[in-house]
């Protein structure tokens, strides 16, 4: 099909592309962001992005996309952009991206939150592994049984990290 | 004009909407084209046994598939549908229904009454077959649909036999075959199924006797799994190196049941040292290895049975007409008191059963008819090696190509082709026979019977004969082409019979992919179901579609049905059937057995159509059609009351299958089973092959998750176009300027520019899940979570701003529809439509007048700017 290879050509755009694979990605973290720390959807907030300058760029021109998928104002990106204080952040794969949680969120109750919820985690996690620990329990129990409490404290584990994420991000404000 | 789309897709109500539509507009008719490129597909066809079950639907899917993606890159694409008598299946199947409806056997009512329940059989069951076809959106050329005992396949089974015969390529022989007593017909290799049975292992001795035919006081032990065997044996056989029993081998034993005796031999490959005893009893005529070891020392061959599996005039007064069961156990007997028993022990016994009755088959020895498979004498490459040849050299490629293997070791055995088969059902075999006495002695048949001038009657008959020299007769057998009545009169009035076998249905199946297209006819185009077949000079039609372009079948047929279309393709075409074979994965339940009828574990198409919708159906099946060999499909039952599912689990060790939540054992309970639903507590029905269905109740029918993937994506898809199209308020149609694009309009475009090549390409190597999947991320996680979200700001703008996003979002959603036609023709016709009403101008980058139909819409090919 010699007219589908000229419309490559012109059509197809992998520099494009690729710079939409990234505003995908800030607006889900930013989504995720907003779940973690209950901000509802309507609530505006804002985003810095720490990147090289060419990325800063690209982001620069899609700064309507994230107001609108993501009610999101692009404050400021490049090199120079610090963390700002208690801001919640995400990494991806050419740039960190900040959202200041001052304002949205109320920062030390949110930390005592994250920190009782932390504290439950644990108490989960010892238990389970208390199991796995039980000779007697990882020899007689069914091996499905013993699959699915290894699989809950991994799933438990990653959370904690989660939550020790947001404690760090939240305290060193 | 309305920009509203009803809230939910109806899919019941598209699918009857569209298919009417197309079927009016003649979009299914496939007609040679000058302007444009073949493409041709000849479907597998089904067996007018019973109703098309979930591989049919997998299969049909695919072809119908590929038909309508080559059909909108412009070719005249030709999907030829068509049944197939299924000679000794049909047959089966309507015997068995008469015996056990009214206690009638074939032989009560006569070979035309049972011909003519068999057709009436065929006419309802085919109708209920194509209109399953339908259901499922199949765009087949309806008008050429054919069958293989109609008259234009005929023809071609005819002219096939025909020219084989002349080119020596058909002979007779005896040849040891699997006889089903039940049926008295001889069935292939592959209709013969192993199953374990309870059995015994005997252990008798035979006396050896000197030159003179005096017991010398030896004996010779051996073991057997059918003591009646020995009325037929030939030999007694040791290993060449077995010292136990040197000195013995060139005298002979004797049968102590029969009197008779036979000679001890020695064979390499018969006999084990460290088997048994070491020495075995060689039957030729009813064991294969022992006809095999019959040939290679030129033993005997005594057949022993009748074709009703009783004991022949061999058995003598003591034996003759007893079934061979009861003889084994008066056998068995008879050496006991003899003194030439030894002992028995019980074992399991790898019997072969015959696929289409169900009962044990006899190694029988019988004469049949064969096509020559080996290659000609001065090393000519005979018909297998032709059909190897095209595949060696590429002309007929494999996808996957793994599967070229399994074809090429079939063949490269070159097996004579056993053709023969002792039914009603199917094309009786050409052939007049008649035991000559002086009159015909002598003098070519043609000259003595027709008068020796007679060219067009020379033409018409191949003749030969075998004489047999112990009763000093000459058999005739004269072979009529095909349309030639006025010849076979002659023969029978000269006392000539018609042969009573039929040919193996593989014969015409074979024939296919030429036949359809009404070869050997090659000076009128074949006939059409309503009657007008185009007027031409020649036959245009077999000209334009033959060779097709692929077949897309299951793998359990790469032997018997493509490898066959190869040799007959190139015999009588000269050239190969098609150039791509394309083998999907098999359908397994979830415990990974076959689907079949008497598990209860398959599942009607239609069933599936009736909950999830035709689309949604398809859009599943090719999402699993992959290069992988099995696909496993669990199902379960959905109580009638409340809809909950219950899963299914196996019924003992299986194969049958049932409710998960049926704890009795479903095999031998002569109790109606309900099926408890654990959420509603309360009974129903469900489908199983413990009993029928009873229509006035509700029944909880087989229901499969794996299918709401389809349905979901389906869903989504109409809430996506819904969306757009209400935001199409005001839609003028305008070209659309390079300059004007926003980025999300590029990078939508670039998307759907990079999934249309990717779709293009991986149908084109039949990885349908790939596509699928492709298709199904772009139009998901692109098109309806992103660019729609993406646009809408500027569908609520006003003016230029608004007109552009217009266009492009139209554009775009044209495209997508196009994309996914082949896939879900029902949802995307429905959709085309109504963006008809509301923009019937439209297009990346200039609009144009949009197509009748989706289905006739052309392939994606997104322009570039410079060239719009």
């Amino acid at each position: 099909m010699p007219r589908g290879l000229s419309c490559r050509a012109s059509l197809q755009d992998e520099n494009l592309e690729d710079r939409f694979s990234r505003l995908q990605e800030t607006v889900v973290a930013v989504r995720n962001i907003r779940a973690v720390y209950g901000i509802g959807p309507n609530v505006p907030v804002k985003l810095f992005m720490k990147c090289e300058p060419g990325v800063a760029e690209e982001l620069q021109v899609c700064a309507d996309q994230f107001e609108n998928l993501a009610k999101t104002v692009l404050e400021a990106a490049g090199v120079e952009i610090d963390r700002p204080a208690a801001s919640a952040s995400f990494n991806l794969k050419d740039a960190d991206g900040f959202v200041p949680l001052e304002g949205l969120v109320d920062v030390s109750a949110e930390l005592e939150r994250q920190k009782k919820e932390a504290d439950k985690l644990r108490g989960f996690i010892k238990g389970h592994s208390g199991k796995l620990k039980n000779e007697k329990f990882v020899q007689n129990a069914p091996e499905k049984v013993v699959a699915e409490v290894r699989e809950t404290l991994a799933g438990l584990e990653k959370q904690l990290e989660s939550v020790e994420a947001v404690i760090a991000q939240l305290g060193d404000g | 004009m309305s920009t509203e789309l009803p809230k939910q897709y109806q899919p019941s109500e598209a699918q009857s909407r569209w298919l009417d539509y197309w079927k009016e507009n003649g979009y299914f008719d496939a007609n040679p084209n000058s302007e444009k490129k073949p493409h041709t597909i000849m479907i597998p066809l089904p067996n007018v046994t019973g109703a098309l079950h979930m591989g049919h639907a997998l299969n049909g899917t695919l072809q119908d598939l590929i038909t309508r993606w080559r059909r909108m890159q412009g070719y005249e694409a030709l999907w030829m549908p068509g049944t197939d008598h299924a000679g000794i299946a049909t047959q089966a199947v309507v015997e068995r229904r008469m015996f056990e409806e009214e206690g009638l056997t074939r032989h009560d009512i006569g070979r035309e009454a049972l011909v003519e329940r068999i057709w009436d059989w065929k006419d309802s069951y085919e109708k209920r077959i194509l209109e399953q076809l339908r259901q499922l959106g199949a765009s087949c050329d309806w008008r050429r649909t054919r069958f293989t005992l109609d008259e234009t396949c005929s023809k071609a089974v005819r002219r096939t036999f025909f020219r084989f015969f002349k080119d020596g390529l058909i002979f007779r022989g005896k040849r040891l075959v699997n006889w089903d007593p039940h049926l008295q017909t001889a069935v292939a290799n592959d209709e013969v199924f192993h199953e374990e049975v309870d059995g015994h292992f005997w252990t008798f001795t035979y006396p050896v006797v000197d030159e003179d035919g005096e017991l010398t006081g030896d004996k010779l032990a051996f073991s057997t799994t059918r003591p009646e065997t020995m009325i037929g044996d030939s030999a007694v056989c040791v290993h060449p190196t077995d010292e136990r029993y040197e000195h013995l081998v060139g005298l002979k034993c004797r049968i102590p049941v029969t009197g008779r005796d036979i000679p001890i031999i020695a064979d390499a490959l018969l006999a084990k040292k460290e088997l048994g005893t070491g020495c075995v009893k060689v039957t030729p005529a009813h064991d294969h290895n022992d006809y095999a070891c019959g040939l290679r020392n030129d033993l005997e061959e005594i057949n022993i049975l009748n074709p009703d599996a009783t004991i022949n005039e061999t058995g003598g007064e003591k034996y003759q007409g007893m079934d061979r069961y009861d003889c084994r156990t008066k056998i068995v007997e008879d050496m006991e008191t003899l003194g030439h028993y030894v002992e028995v022990e019980d074992r399991k016994i790898e019997l072969a059963h015959s696929d289409r009755s169900k009962s044990p088959v006899e190694p029988y020895l019988s004469d049949q008819w064969f096509v020559k498979m080996d290659d000609l004498a001065g090393g000519q490459p005979g018909l297998a090696q032709s059909a190897m040849d095209a595949v060696d050299d590429r002309r007929v490629r494999f996808f996957p190509q793994r599967y070229q293997r399994t074809y090429l070791d079939w063949l490269g055995e070159k097996r004579d082709w056993c053709i023969s088969r002792q039914l009603w059902w199917g094309h009786r075999i050409p052939v007049w026979t008649r035991v000559d006495d002086s009159t015909l002695d002598g003098q070519p048949i043609e000259g003595k019977i027709f008068g020796l001038d007679n060219e067009a009657i020379r033409d018409a008959i191949t003749a030969k004969s075998i004489f047999d020299s112990e009763s000093e007769t000459e058999t005739w057998f004269v072979c009529v082409d095909d349309g030639r009545p006025d010849v076979e009169k002659v023969l029978e009035d000269h006392g000539f019979v018609q042969e009573e076998d039929v040919l193996d249905t593989w014969f015409s199946s074979a024939l296919w992919p030429h036949a359809t297209l009404g070869w050997p006819d090659a000076e009128n185009n074949p006939p059409l179901s309503d009657g007008d077949a185009e007027a031409s000079e020649k036959n245009e039609v077999l000209d334009y579609f033959y060779p097709g372009n692929v077949l897309i079948t299951s793998r359990d047929i790469i032997t018997l049905w493509v490898a066959r279309m190869v040799l007959t393709g190139l015999y009588n075409m000269d050239d190969i059937p098609f150039g791509h074979v394309h083998v999907h994965p098999k359908i397994l339940d979830g415990f990974g057995q076959t689907m079949s009828k008497s598990k209860g574990n398959g599942c009607d198409p239609q069933d599936l159509i009736d909950r999830y919708g035709t689309d949604a159906v398809r859009f599943s099946i090719a999402s699993f059609a992959g290069e992988t060999q099995d696909v496993k499909l669990p199902m379960g039952y959905e109580c009638p009351h409340c809809q909950n599912v219950v899963p299914q689990a196996l019924d003992g060790k299986g194969p049958m299958v049932k409710p998960a939540t049926v704890k009795v054992a479903l095999r031998g309970s002569s109790e109606k089973v309900l099926m408890p639903c654990p959420k509603c507590k309360k009974e129903s029905q469900f489908s199983t092959p413990q009993y029928d269905l009873d229509p006035a109740q509700p029944a909880a029918r087989m229901v499969s998750e794996r299918f709401e993937y389809g349905r979901n994506f389906c869903n989504k898809l109409w809430n996506a176009a819904r969306f757009a199209i209400m935001n199409l308020e005001g839609y003028t149609p305008g070209k659309i300027e390079e300059s004007d694009l926003r980025l999300e309009d590029r990078w939508v475009l670039s998307r759907l520019s990079r999934v249309t090549e990717d779709v293009t390409t991986l149908l084109g190597r039949y990885q349908f899940d790939k596509a699928t999947q492709a298709i199904r991320d772009f139009t998901w996680n692109e098109f309806c979570d992103w660019y729609l979200e993406m646009v809408k700001p500027r569908l609520k703008a006003e003016g230029d701003e608004k007109a552009l996003a217009q266009r492009v979002l139209v554009g775009v959603l044209d495209g997508l529809v196009r994309l996914l036609q082949p896939f879900t023709p029902f949802i995307c016709e429905e959709l085309w439509q109504k963006l008809k009403d509301i923009a019937p101008e439209r297009g990346l980058f200039e609009p144009r007048a949009a197509a009748e139909s989706a289905m006739i819409a052309s392939w994606p090919e997104l322009p570039s700017f410079a060239a719009g």
